[in-house]
């Protein structure tokens, strides 16, 4: 299967791989055999390299039913998975979107999950400084919200 | 770089159960905020309640909801809430809502004087009405309820079942319902009746129910609810203590459950003459748990051997019947099985029943009594399982040679052992020099008798790193002892486990308080 990122440049894989994708699944079903690449116009290269090396890992794993997979939670990362998340953050999100567009479910899981585990534990302003947020609440707005919910806070 | 909506919703689902971690998102910006809040007030009434929550609650009851509270001295600030939280909720359960308000009324009046009569003499007449209006707000306003746990103690709190249906769009949603009785009086007995024959009118896409009975009357509302249900995979029910009572629930089930139910728990009921054969007609059950039932006999196997299952998982706990019933369950079912768990294998025709059916089996859980430990062993030893929990029931004096004995039956093909109870301490390293051969093992958990010398229980954790470092697919080592005593000095046991989880694998101990 022939894949084009969206400056262009083109990567072959195995149909299995491609199949790791959702979208590639069902676009390849609706197309059949073609030597006509996929443009992925929101994914780049570098990233689809590294979307393509997740799929190859896991090539074999079984498919993870929605029912299965709601009991897992953010800590069960493998070391490969783990090492492989080991990126800039530019990148990990940019492997957030890329798993989104392409519906790989595992790979949006794996990578949510690192995220969820830089935010544990953190303080608002922690948080804002790692992901480097700006605080567009009024000082009024965020008292509200904070009276509004304190009952989870500290639970 | 920012992440739209949907991607930022599902990293908060990581996270949802860390409210903590939720309640700091929830302030790091609108954006985060908003995403955060419908996670957050998904299931607020689940856990205990603090009083706070019941206030902002209340915020969000319309004007005619709070005049009325006004005249109980209970003032409402008329300031509009930032979010609709109750159209967030859905998982609701009775008994938390109910002790919430207490508590918070609690708090409110404590401003005024408490022998205002009309507090005195209408407490109770003020919890129900605040109770009322919060559900309706909540049938109101929510998206969709999608599990809701009643017990029948606290059903005089919400609005009478007839009002329900006024409000069915807030729970024609539901995919999960549980029921609960604690005590067999007559306590709202007809409202439990008119409020699970409303339910089963309104709600007719619940995939799990469970039902936990006391009183045996209620099983016709119990049976029109699972009749009405279209998609239900999981049906578990408890308590019933007679025959005909468990044929009325069996009787329930159509066609169309034979297709879709995939997982049925029977516990603590009752057999004698119940025509449990019926369960052989769900076709695609997957697992089945006989927990605390009586007078299960040959005949009712008979009846389940009709027609075939394709059971992956079958747990019997607490089988209060002949090991030839459970012996007839296993060679009907035991090709496909890939999970176990069972209270003994105590007898020859059992183990051999194993032995000949089971070698598809994964998953074994099992107790171990002292004289049973031949009969397991005739299993273990030839097979192929992956995971074993064993526990060890009434062997205080487990010697060397008994543990030697048990380690020896150890499949090497195991990845994952539990050990519960009973093992000595002294002993340990012992154990371990004996398990020297699970070359596969990924999760070793053990649960052993606290040491009263506690010196030398640090050498058996220097001998437990040297374990590790010889089982290289080890990921994680779980130690749990059942007593703390003063003395302990854990200072070195923790330089150890420092040490371990350097090797790269995840190591926990406890001491139980």
């Amino acid at each position: 299967v022939k894949l084009t990122s969206s400056e262009g440049t083109e990567f072959i894989i195995d149909r299995k791989v491609a199949e790791k994708s959702v979208l590639l699944k069902n676009m390849l079903e609706d197309v059949g055999e073609s030597d006509m690449a996929i443009p992925l116009p929101n994914v780049t290269g570098p990233i689809l390299n590294k979307v393509i090396d997740y799929c190859t890992h896991h090539r074999d794993d079984p498919f993870v039913s929605q029912e299965d997979d709601s009991k897992k939670v953010s800590d069960d990362i493998d070391d490969w998975d783990a090492e492989f998340c080991k990126v800039d953050q530019g990148t990990l999100f940019e492997l957030i979107l890329s798993a989104n567009y392409l519906d790989i479910k595992p790979l949006l899981d794996l990578t949510c999950k690192t995220v969820a585990n830089m935010i544990k534990g953190k303080t608002p302003d922690e948080i804002r400084k790692t992901f480097n947020i700006t605080n567009d609440f009024t000082p009024e707005e965020e008292e509200h919200v904070r009276k509004e919910n304190e009952w989870c806070e500290e639970r | 770089m920012s992440l739209p909506n949907e991607c930022i919703l599902e990293i908060f689902s990581k996270i949802k159960d860390d409210k903590n971690s939720l309640f700091s998102c929830l302030l790091v910006n609108r954006q985060w905020c908003r995403n955060a809040v419908p996670i957050l007030w998904s299931d607020p009434l689940c856990f205990p309640i603090k009083p706070s929550l019941i206030e902002t609650y209340l915020s969000t009851l319309n004007i005619e909801e709070k005049k009325k509270l006004a005249t109980y001295k209970i003032d409402i600030p008329d300031v509009a809430p930032l979010f609709s939280y109750g159209s967030y909720i859905m998982f609701f359960e009775t008994t938390h809502l109910r002790s919430g308000i207490n508590s918070w009324l609690r708090l409110h009046w404590m401003g005024y004087d408490k022998k205002l009569s009309f507090i005195t003499a209408n407490e109770e007449n003020i919890k129900e009405d605040i109770t009322n209006a919060l559900i309706k707000m909540f049938l109101q306003s929510s998206n969709g309820f999608k599990k809701l746990i009643l017990n029948r103690h606290d059903l005089n709190l919400i609005p009478h079942p007839t009002i329900l249906l006024d409000y069915s769009h807030g729970l024609s949603q539901l995919t999960s319902l549980e029921y609960s009785e604690d005590n067999v009086n007559n306590e709202n007995f007809e409202l439990a009746v008119d409020l699970l024959t409303i339910l089963s009118k309104i709600c007719t896409t619940i995939q799990q129910i469970n039902f936990s009975l006391c009183d045996n009357k209620i099983t016709n509302s119990c049976a029109n609810i699972i009749r009405s249900q279209g998609n239900l995979k999981c049906l578990s029910f408890s308590g019933i203590r007679n025959d005909v009572e468990i044929n009325v629930m069996l009787l329930a089930l159509n066609q169309s459950h034979f297709l879709s139910l995939r997982y049925i728990t029977l516990n603590r009921c009752n057999f004698l003459a119940a025509n449990i054969g019926l369960i052989s007609y769900c076709k695609n059950l997957i697992k089945l748990k006989i927990d605390s039932c009586k007078r299960m006999t040959l005949d009712h196997c008979t009846s389940l051997s009709k027609r075939p299952l394709r059971l992956k998982d079958l747990r019997l706990f607490n089988f209060r019947f002949h090991s030839e019933v459970a012996s007839s369950l296993i060679t009907m079912w035991g090709s496909t099985l890939k999970t176990l768990h069972i209270d003994r294998i105590d007898t020859q025709e059992l183990s051999t029943t194993l032995v000949n059916y089971c070698s598809n089996l994964d998953e074994l859980s099992v107790k171990l009594f002292k004289r049973d430990i031949y009969y397991i062993s005739l299993f273990l030893r030839q097979s192929s399982l992956k995971h074993l929990r064993i526990y060890i029931i009434n062997w205080p004096d487990m010697n060397l040679m008994f543990l030697n004995k048990l380690c020896q039956i150890l499949p090497a093909s195991l990845t994952y052992l539990e050990l519960f109870n009973n093992i000595p301490a002294k002993n340990f390293t012992f154990l371990l020099k004996n398990c020297f051969h699970l070359v596969n093992l990924e999760n070793f958990i053990i649960h052993i008798r606290s040491p009263i010398e506690f010196e030398n229980f640090k050498e058996h954790f220097k001998y437990l790193k040297m374990f590790v470092e010889f089982h290289k697919m080890l990921k994680n080592v779980v130690i749990n002892a059942d007593q703390w005593y003063y003395s302990y000095n854990l200072q070195i046991i923790d330089e150890v486990v420092e040490d371990i989880k350097m090797l790269g694998v995840k190591c926990k101990y406890s001491f139980k308080k």
